[in-house]
């Protein structure tokens, strides 16, 4: 702050001088006002393009923003209370109203203690001029200098807080890279093999009316056709099969817990001599044959009372004894069936309400998530990682709500066949009136219903087997070279002696000949060290160590040497595949005739399908024989999962051709 | 109406009164008649500097018809001796048969001395004016006369002509209050000129200004008060002509390095390149006196920055000392004054 003007300066002088002052601490406050725009605006430019990055918090924004601002009135605090000297002043009014410097010098001698008179005479002579004097001609209100700067900064400012900058780079800062997974790929032949497994599961599910059944299997189907068109990666396969599996479980726990009630019903009947065909059908879950002993008990008691009728005598004793047991009996039963208090069924009845309780938890949880997934998503619709994370939601969701009325479903039917055999008992306790044998009928048909809604819950079974065969076969193709970044489905080099021809080459080669297409011999699991046609199985453990114990032999003289390599699938013999098949056709018309008797055996059928390949009528009707018993065996026996796809992967591949 | 103003009033009618007669013979030159009145009201001399027949001579004869005061003309030659000029000491007969020495005094005893192309003159009797310009006495054999006041030194000198010439000395010049420049008159001023001379008439001026009231114009001038800023002013000025910094003066005042690190921002190039030696404090004095003269004429009471400008040149331009390279070029210290001027500013 610059000195107080001197007191014995005349008013008439001072007041122009504090004025033009002001206005010079105020031009100056702009100035600095200026400058300190362009620092916030350059503040706020940083802060706003840091924002966008996301290394900057909106809240942190808000705050630098608020200190830009409180800089930009400091710096015009700042330049307003800058030093503006009274000499400067007054010379400013002189040059500006042309005294020659009188205001100057007046000033000047007022600050003198003992003024000589002509001291005196200079300050009354600037005191005269002071009407001359206009503070906005000596200090006239400008532009500051920095304000095209100011605007300019200014205005790129707002830019880069309102417009959108592609993140490409600057979100590599933050977000982690997600690492590139290889798109899994499979073999045509092992992808039409699992089609046609779930098309005629999709079928079965169809004839059973079963909508849900139905459901897996379409999006077993459609993964298959991502799978066939290399568009899922291994994790992705997987975690699709493993939800469809967590939907299937439930349908398990449900048949399992009602075949368990059944099963004590069967129990509940006793030694009732009526009903014990019925409780050896209860005990082996066979509610078909349950349902027709039942309809058989109908008929019988329908007969008896026909003939009673006929006969017009009372009831016997025997018989109202007999009539009364059976009630006793089907009293048990649906006794047995229905939940009572402090019983087994009971707990476990409590058990199921805290599976329920503990769904609907999971409902509210997941349906909140999906909640906060949308808004996530409405902020950023680009979000890839929310979009797939909410649909993965929206499936959960959609499982559990399936599970919660498949359960009502079932036990609907299971609480209606309850209700048939207590009104049944309830008659016959009576007398074996007409309606006690309505009664008996509808039960069995509650039975039969029953029967079909059991089918449905099993049919979840072959559900979860052909999609833990499907794993098997994805782990394998993992394992065999498959699912790595081959786009194209190129065959992976062969690692074996026939260098230079991939897997995918030498399954080609094979279909073709099993198509009938070959010149040469069939041979499959070849581990010869021969010349000759083979086809690569790969097989568990160190195939060909025990010889015969695989099909096929290799070379030139089949069954020379079965079985000669070091490993299984790996190791042949570089010319096993032989010469190619010669595509130039010189077709000669040959005259065929048939030939008289029972036609070639099973064994020579076979044995020509190794030359002929797999498309002929004989090998069509040895294969539906045997195939049949590889699908019993491989679905009662217990068969280790990783020779399951071994054996399924054979009779894949040697199926007949059309 | 205070006793200053009415000083000052009468200061201005004075010397208008002076200037109108000197007007009366002197055609144009006013700027010339300016500073000689200028130096004649500071108790300074003056140095006239013009080619022969622009009026010099005359000029400084009418100033001494128009003031009422003793003129004597000293046509310098170089086989003048200072004796001449000064006086000497003669045997003279006292009347009763003995003789005894007297000194007989020279033109330099008188109000107005014209020292007519002073340049002539060797540097020996050149040296002669030194103490009767700065002391205003004379000193011979032992013996001091004071010299009537007002005395007042012009001199003359032709720029043109070199040879059988002794440039004055340094110390002569800055003896000089203002050092003038007589230029070529301009034409209707050359009409007026024939018109005056070449007629029957012959005009004179008449006697306007007595001594006594020179000395009390003089005493009102250093009366004149002189505001801070405008003397920091002056002092930058003649700072400025400098080409560096004095090196005793930085070790004397050790409290203006900043002023004089303001100084050496503003000093111009042409100082540094051309200029060996700058103003003497005489020079300041000068200027503060001439802008102290010019206020009053202009009825102020106190000088400004202005006043100073318009006085720098007369009174700073025969102070300045060109270097070998100045010479040279033929810088023209005019020019340098110029160009201090302009970059110098004025708070």
């Amino acid at each position: 702050m610059a000195l107080p003007l001197p007191p014995n300066l005349p008013q008439p002088l001072a007041r122009p001088l504090v004025a033009t002052r002001r206005r010079l601490q105020l031009q100056e406050a702009l100035e600095t006002l200026a400058a300190g725009v362009v620092g916030a605006a350059a503040t706020a430019a940083v802060g706003g393009y840091l924002w966008r990055l996301g290394v900057l918090s909106g809240r942190g924004l808000r705050f630098l923003m608020l200190g830009a601002a409180v800089g930009v009135v400091a710096a015009a605090v700042v330049g307003f209370g800058r030093r503006v000297s009274w000499p400067l002043v007054a010379a400013k009014l002189d040059r500006a109203s042309q005294l020659h410097d009188r205001v100057g010098s007046a000033l000047a001698f007022a600050a003198e203690p003992q003024p000589t008179p002509f001291m005196r005479a200079a300050i009354e002579d600037a005191t005269r001029r002071s009407a001359a004097l206009v503070a906005a001609k000596a200090a006239p209100f400008a532009w500051p200098r920095a304000l095209p700067v100011a605007a300019l900064s200014g205005a790129a400012a707002i830019l880069i807080l309102l417009l959108r900058f592609p993140s490409a780079e600057p979100v590599d800062l933050i977000v982690p890279v997600v690492p590139h997974l290889p798109v899994l790929t499979l073999s045509p032949e092992l992808i039409d093999a699992e089609k046609a497994a779930i098309a005629e599961l999709l079928k079965t599910a169809e004839d059973n009316q079963d909508p849900e059944a139905q459901k897996v299997a379409k999006e077993l189907q459609a993964l298959l056709q991502q799978l066939d068109a290399q568009e899922l990666t291994r994790k992705e396969v997987f975690d699709q099969l493993a939800d469809l599996e967590k939907r299937l479980q439930a349908r398990d726990q449900e048949l399992a817990d009602i075949q368990a009630k059944l099963k004590l019903a069967g129990k509940a009947m006793g030694e009732n001599k009526a009903l014990a065909k019925v409780k050896e059908a209860l005990a082996k879950e066979d509610l078909a044959k349950a349902k027709k002993e039942l309809e058989a008990l109908a008929k019988d008691a329908e007969k008896l009372a026909q003939e009673r009728d006929k006969s017009k005598k009372p009831e016997s004793v025997s018989d109202e004894k007999k009539r009364q047991d059976l009630a006793e009996a089907l009293a048990k039963a649906a006794a047995a069936v229905s939940v009572k208090e402090d019983s087994p069924e009971d707990r476990q009845r409590k058990l199921e309400r805290q599976e329920d309780q503990k769904r609907d938890a999971e409902e509210q949880k997941l349906k909140d998530e999906q909640r906060q997934l949308q808004k996530k998503l409405e902020k950023n619709p680009k979000d890839e990682e929310a979009r797939r994370e909410l649909d993965r939601n929206k499936r959960k969701l959609e499982r559990l709500e399936r599970q919660k009325k498949e359960q009502s479903e079932a036990r609907r039917q299971l609480e209606r066949l309850e209700r048939e055999m207590q009104k049944a008992a309830e008659e016959l306790r009576k007398q074996l009136s007409p309606e006690a044998l309505e009664q008996l009928r509808k039960m069995a048909q509650e039975a039969g219903k029953m029967e079909q809604e059991m089918k449905k819950l099993g049919s979840g079974k072959q559900m979860k087997l052909q999609i833990a065969e499907l794993k098997e076969v994805l782990r394998r193709a993992g394992q065999n070279g498959q699912g790595k970044d081959g786009k194209n489905g190129q065959p992976q080099a062969g690692d074996g002696k026939d260098k230079g021809k991939g897997r995918g080459q030498q399954l080609q080669d094979f279909n073709q000949r099993a198509n009938g297409d070959g010149e040469k011999t069939l041979v499959l699991g070849g581990q010869g060290d021969k010349d000759g046609p083979s086809v690569l199985l790969p097989l568990p453990g160190g195939g060909g160590d025990k010889p015969g114990d695989k099909p096929g032999g290799g070379g030139d003289k089949p069954g020379d040497k079965p079985g000669g390599g070091d490993e299984a699938g790996t190791d042949h013999d570089p010319n096993m595949m032989g010469r190619q098949t010669s595509l130039p056709s010189h077709k000669v018309d040959t005259r065929v005739a048939g030939k008289d008797g029972d036609g070639p055996t099973k064994s020579e059928t076979i044995s020509s399908s190794a030359g002929k390949g797999f498309a002929t009528r004989g090998y069509k009707k040895v294969y539906g024989e045997y195939s049949s018993v590889v699908e019993e065996v491989m679905t009662k026996e217990r068969v280790p999962p990783g020779y399951r796809f071994y054996v399924k992967r054979y009779f894949q591949l040697i199926k007949p051709r059309e | 109406m205070t006793s200053s103003t009415a000083a000052v009033s009468g200061f201005v009618t004075d010397v208008q009164r002076l200037r109108d007669e000197m007007g009366k013979v002197i055609v144009g030159h006013e700027g010339v008649v300016e500073g000689v009145v200028m130096a004649l009201l500071s108790g300074g001399h003056a140095l006239l500097e013009g080619v022969p027949g622009l009026g010099k001579t005359m000029l400084v004869r009418t100033l001494a018809d128009a003031v009422d005061l003793t003129f004597s003309r000293i046509q310098f030659t170089p086989d003048l001796m200072p004796a001449d000029i000064l006086g000497t000491n003669v045997i003279v007969d006292d009347g009763r048969g003995g003789r005894g020495f007297q000194f007989q005094r020279g033109p330099l005893f008188a109000n107005v001395v014209l020292a007519d192309e002073i340049n002539r003159a060797t540097p020996k009797t050149q040296s002669a004016l030194l103490e009767a310009m700065q002391e205003h006495s004379i000193t011979v054999s032992k013996t001091t006369f004071q010299l009537e006041q007002p005395f007042f030194v012009l001199a003359t000198q032709n720029p043109l002509e070199m040879e059988g010439t002794y440039p004055l000395p340094e110390a002569q010049l800055d003896r000089f209050f203002v050092k003038l420049k007589v230029g070529f008159p301009s034409h209707a001023a050359l009409h007026t000129i024939l018109d005056r001379t070449t007629g029957e008439g012959n005009v004179r001026a008449q006697k306007v200004l007595s001594g006594p009231r020179l000395l009390e114009l003089r005493q009102l001038v250093r009366q004149v008060p002189v505001a801070r800023q405008v003397q920091d002013y002056a002092v930058r000025l003649l700072e400025a002509t400098h080409p560096a910094p004095k090196p005793d003066a930085k070790t004397d005042a050790k409290t203006d390095a900043k002023t004089d690190a303001k100084t050496d921002a503003k000093r111009p190039g042409l100082v540094s390149r051309y200029v060996r030696f700058g103003a003497s404090p005489r020079g300041a004095q000068a200027c503060l006196m001439a802008a102290k003269i010019r206020a009053l004429l202009d009825s102020r009471f106190a000088p400004s920055t202005d006043d100073i400008k318009a006085v720098a040149k007369p009174t700073l331009r025969h102070r300045l000392i060109l270097n070998f390279e100045g010479e040279a070029e033929g810088i023209d210290p005019d020019t340098v004054i110029d160009a201090i001027l302009a970059e110098l500013p004025t708070t």
